[in-house]
């Protein structure tokens, strides 16, 4: 009885295709910039979230910030080299007072070219110790990271971010690459995979992802690089010092994050006199990145609204039509037997298969548009199962309250006078 | 024939005490029946005539039980239904009364044995029940070929005889027709004529609205309507024995 019902409606709705198709265009709409929005959205969101976890829940990032141009004068004369960034001080100082502090890693950043045969192009090299990759949770896809023995040994191998293959165009093994990085040669050890998105989010978080980046054992950096640096800068010799670019701190539990976070401020604002360093905190970034988010979860509900309103009043509009073009019928079926509610549910079953059919072209119209919009920005759009039905209930629920009134209209005719109308 | 009794013996199948109709306001009303009494047996054919504005239609109506009379009683095989509420008089419509009409109602966007089926299908019958019952009815009616033609594929006889098939399926107590052949060439309207003396030769109790004298001649028992009551004298026949005794009631 019911799935005749629905066949019927179903059938009803085919026999005015396109007035059907118009009625339905305003939920199809509705639901489309929905769907669009929310798998945009989902994704964007967890594009970013999976980078802020990339930096890890328990981490605090210290990053070297080199200060405005007009604190740079304070340089000694006979010393004409320019410090700013973390210190090893820094590093033992966290170390040793802070209590939340598991540990505390240290990196040191040098630019420099790498070559590719006569072609040239500027990598970041991280100096790093072993324990880098386990505290940002790195793992190599191809051979290993670094480890103590290369520390010790100061040995000349590098892990690449598997971009740094690509660039190099090189199809070989990669383990048995030999990088060129300024004048010296260094064996690839390991291979780690790209970072997951390459999008404008990572540079709002302060990654700069678009640089390639190779990671070489901390002492051998120091070694044979050193921590001063010399650039020309508008046409003058400038040299600097940094000792560490980078420390990253881990504790134990996520919970402890924002007091080991005020524990690391005090102390370097104890031993800088200039802000020449800043403190990420992911899990910040995660809260702050959650509130917006719950702005953007409260707008979208009232735009959906909107558009499941005038989508709906539309859909009742045309069916108060469809309910008088078809008194006739309804008077028919009233004198073989129907009663006033058979002719509701059927009335109301057309017009929820109305708002369902819509619905759902709506979730596929919505569906493209998410995936237009991931070739335009690169966000890669999350279709969640429960968006879909969240928006096939809630285009149900619009039949039903936009249709419930024709369907009584048509259910509460007078059969004699129904079967005579023309 | 004309001013036959019905035999005592046989089993009354609607019977109208004092039916009153009356339209309009209460300041303005508009009496339309006016006191009618009327049985009729089972196995009967029974046709009413009269002028427009008798009142004729207005008692099908309630004899159908699209509308409920503003006083009086109707029982409809022995059951009261003067004044049930819709969902009662609506099972009544679906399982005691079959329908046709002249402009044959059928619903256009369905096939013929859509049509048909139409009142199994407010009857919850399944599907596949309906389906047999609607081909062995079209099959008396002489309309196999046409199961799966949709009603503007058929000539106006087709329809009537479809709307006919639709009437009987449910295997109503009682067969309304209003004024069948009254959009059929005489040709047609012989052949469905004929129709209905055949479903009379079967024992279906009909009653018909008609203006064409040679139409309510073949009716068993002829009723005149005249200003919302039977005009028991009009035809020259005395009244039935159960009339009187309605009457005296």
């Amino acid at each position: 009885m019911f799935h005749e019902l629905i066949v019927e409606a179903l059938r009803n709705l085919l026999r005015h295709k396109l007035r059907s198709l118009l009625t339905a265009l305003g939920i199809v709409f509705g639901i489309a910039s929905v769907v669009a929005m929310v798998s945009t959205g989902e994704g964007a969101r967890r594009a970013i979230l999976d980078q802020i976890r990339e930096l890890g829940t328990n981490n605090i990032i210290i990053n070297a910030k080199k200060p405005p141009a007009e604190q740079n004068v304070k340089k000694t004369e006979e010393n004409s080299t320019f410090e700013y960034g973390l210190t090893f001080r820094d590093l033992e100082q966290i170390r040793r007072t802070l209590p939340y502090i598991l540990d505390a890693v240290p990196v040191h950043d040098v630019k420099e070219w790498l070559w590719f045969g006569s072609r040239r192009v500027e990598a970041k090299i991280h100096g790093v110790t072993p324990a880098y990759f386990q505290r940002l949770n790195l793992h190599a896809v191809r051979g290993r990271v670094i480890d103590a023995q290369d520390e010790v040994e100061r040995s000349r191998v590098c892990v690449v971010r598997s971009r740094v293959l690509h660039e190099a165009r090189y199809l070989g093994d990669p383990l048995k690459l030999d990088l060129k990085l300024g004048s010296q040669y260094y064996r690839v050890i390991g291979v780690l995979p790209d970072f997951q998105l390459d999008n404008p989010d990572r540079s709002i978080l302060g990654l700069d992802d678009r640089s390639l980046e190779i990671y070489v054992p901390f002492e051998t950096v120091v070694d044979r690089l050193g921590f001063t640096k010399g650039t020309y800068d508008s046409g003058s010799y400038e040299e600097s010092r940094t000792e560490l670019h980078q420390i990253v701190c881990t504790v134990e539990n996520e919970s402890e994050v924002p007091a080991a976070a005020r524990g690391i401020q005090a102390i370097l604002a104890t031993f800088h006199e200039r802000k020449d360093y800043e403190v990420t905190v992911p899990i910040e970034l995660l809260q702050s990145r959650e509130r917006t988010q719950a702005t953007f979860d409260l707008v979208l509900p009232v735009i959906a609204g909107i558009s499941l309103l005038v989508g709906g009043i539309g859909i009742l509009n045309i069916m108060l039509a469809s309910v008088t073009e078809r008194t006739r019928e309804i008077g028919i079926r009233r004198a073989l037997g129907a009663s006033q509610g058979d002719v509701t549910l059927q009335f109301l079953i057309e017009t929820v298969m109305l708002t369902l059919v819509g619905g759902a072209l709506g979730v596929l119209l919505g569906v493209i548009g998410a995936m237009l919009i991931e070739r335009a920005t690169d966000w890669k759009p999350v279709i969640t199962p429960w968006a879909v039905v969240l928006s096939l209930s809630i285009s149900c629920l619009t039949g039903i309250v936009f249709g419930l009134y024709p369907a009584r209209r048509a259910a509460m005719m007078d059969p004699v006078q129904a079967l005579r109308h023309e | 024939m004309s001013g036959v009794a019905p035999m005592p013996s046989r089993d009354l199948v609607l019977e109208l005490r004092a039916i009153t109709k009356t339209y309009g306001s209460d300041a303005h009303p508009v009496p339309v029946l006016r006191g009618v009494d009327l049985a009729v047996a089972a196995g009967e054919f029974v046709a009413i005539v009269g002028a427009s504005g008798s009142g004729k239609s207005t008692l099908l109506n309630i004899l159908g039980c699209l509308d409920r009379p503003t006083s009086g009683a109707y029982l409809l095989v022995s059951e009261d239904v003067s004044q049930l509420d819709d969902k009662r008089l609506s099972h009544v419509r679906k399982t005691r009364i079959g329908f046709v009409f002249q402009s044959f109602q059928l619903v256009p966007h369905l096939t013929v044995e859509e049509n048909v089926e139409l009142p199994l299908f407010y009857a919850r019958v399944p599907r596949k029940v309906r389906r047999e019952r609607s081909h062995a009815m079209l099959a008396r009616v002489g309309l196999s070929h046409r199961h799966r033609h949709m009603p503007n594929q058929l000539s106006g006889g087709e329809c009537q005889r479809t709307a006919v098939a639709r009437a009987l399926i449910s295997e109503p107590a009682l067969l309304l027709a209003d004024e069948p052949t009254g959009n059929l060439d005489s040709k047609t309207s012989k052949e469905i004529i004929g129709l209905f003396q055949e479903l009379h030769r079967a024992h279906c109790t009909i009653v018909m609205i008609t203006h064409d004298q040679g139409v309510a001649a073949v009716a068993e028992r002829r009723i005149t309507m005249r200003d919302g009551r039977v005009d028991t004298g009009a035809d020259g026949a005395p009244p039935t024995n159960l009339e009187a005794a309605c009457s005296t009631n």
